[in-house]
């Protein structure tokens, strides 16, 4: 599959209709979220017949990008039942499988490696300091392979560190670096819509 | 709700030490065709919990697999088709996931596991701290 022609179908998927903000919820856009999955298949191979799990999925956009590029399996993950609902229908309008799961990613019970890349757009940690890297030390336990992940370009000697240091990830680089638009979706959005810079990293954790 | 999932989820609640495989509760098992991947298959297969996979398979009604299973069984089509039924086409749709240390309930709605504990549980779990043993097996059914 073409990148346009994913961009264009992930354009497609029902986003948010009541975000809530305590857990940040901002959706993961087709432009990022198209170059985030096409980079990780064509460029790494971490994506076509493996399982592929998105840890904060929302309305699956990550995950279901991930099965249209030929994962074999994709767990989406979401502590917020209602998004799992709107997961659910663009799964099925898209004639996908995704295979559900509500919990909290910071206090997961999952065994074993059967996980080989993990994908999300965690929250930025704005709203609750370090949300995004309690996100990252669970992924690293969960992925046998690779975690790719969203992190604002602010924060990237710190997010490096903590990778390396303290979740013993084996590497931790930063592939490109992205503009997330977001959209005025709260009340305390001042503008109408403003972009942060941010990175999309690659992990990989030791077992590898 | 997969086996496969079933496979990978542990009670992740305080204090539980031994919180794999969760029990399950049947209340609706459908099942849905996928295709099948004998590649997958014996890639997952080394990765399986084979016990755990048995005794769930089961509890939702399929007692195809046998109790034992070893690497040599993948070169069998017929072993690796009922793995593949056990483990990708049964869902477990509407029920519950138990822990088997405390005994809370996960409930599982329209196949999806809430694997998070609620207000009311985690009184439960206190009130059995409080008491100083586990709560015994199907005490809140």
């Amino acid at each position: 599959m073409k990148l346009k022609q994913l961009e264009s179908i992930l354009g497609t998927l029902e986003q948010f209709s009541n975000p809530k903000i305590e857990l940040e919820q901002y959706p993961t856009g087709p432009h990022i979220a198209s170059r985030m999955l096409y980079t990780a298949e064509n460029s790494f191979g971490d994506v076509s017949n493996k399982v592929v799990a998105d840890f904060g999925c929302g309305c699956g956009t990550l995950g279901l990008a991930a099965a249209l590029l030929g994962a074999e399996h994709v767990f989406g993950l979401d502590i917020d039942p209602q998004s799992l609902d709107i997961a659910s229908v663009n799964a099925e309008d898209l004639e996908l499988d995704m295979n559900f799961v509500q919990c909290d990613i910071r206090n997961l019970g999952w065994r074993g490696y059967t996980v080989d890349t993990v994908v999300m757009n965690p929250p930025f940690g704005t709203r609750k300091k370090g949300a995004d890297m309690d996100f990252l030390s669970v992924a690293l336990k969960v992925a046998s392979q690779a975690v790719y992940s969203l992190h604002k370009t602010t924060t990237r000697n710190h997010v490096k560190r903590a990778a390396l240091q303290d979740y013993d990830a084996s590497s931790a680089e930063v592939i490109c670096e992205l503009r997330f638009d977001v959209p005025q979706l709260y009340k305390f959005h001042k503008k109408k819509e403003v972009d942060i810079a941010v990175d999309l990293w690659r992990f990989v954790p030791r077992r590898n | 709700m997969r086996l496969l999932t079933h496979n990978m989820l542990s009670s992740n609640i305080k204090g539980v030490t031994n919180g794999f495989p969760l029990r399950i509760e049947v209340e609706k098992v459908v099942e849905k065709q996928v295709d099948f991947n004998a590649d997958f298959l014996k890639n997952m297969f080394l990765k399986l919990e084979w016990m755990a996979l048995v005794g769930a398979s089961q509890t939702m009604g399929y007692d195809e697999l046998p109790q034992e299973a070893e690497p040599s069984m993948l070169d069998s089509d017929h072993f690796l088709k009922r793995l593949h039924h056990a483990l990708l086409e049964l869902h477990l749709e509407e029920g519950a996931l138990i822990c088997p240390e405390t005994g809370l309930r996960f409930l599982v709605n329209k196949g999806i596991p809430n694997m998070l504990l609620h207000e009311d549980e985690r009184l439960k779990k206190r009130s059995c701290d409080l008491v100083g043993y586990p709560i015994a097996k199907g005490s809140f059914t």
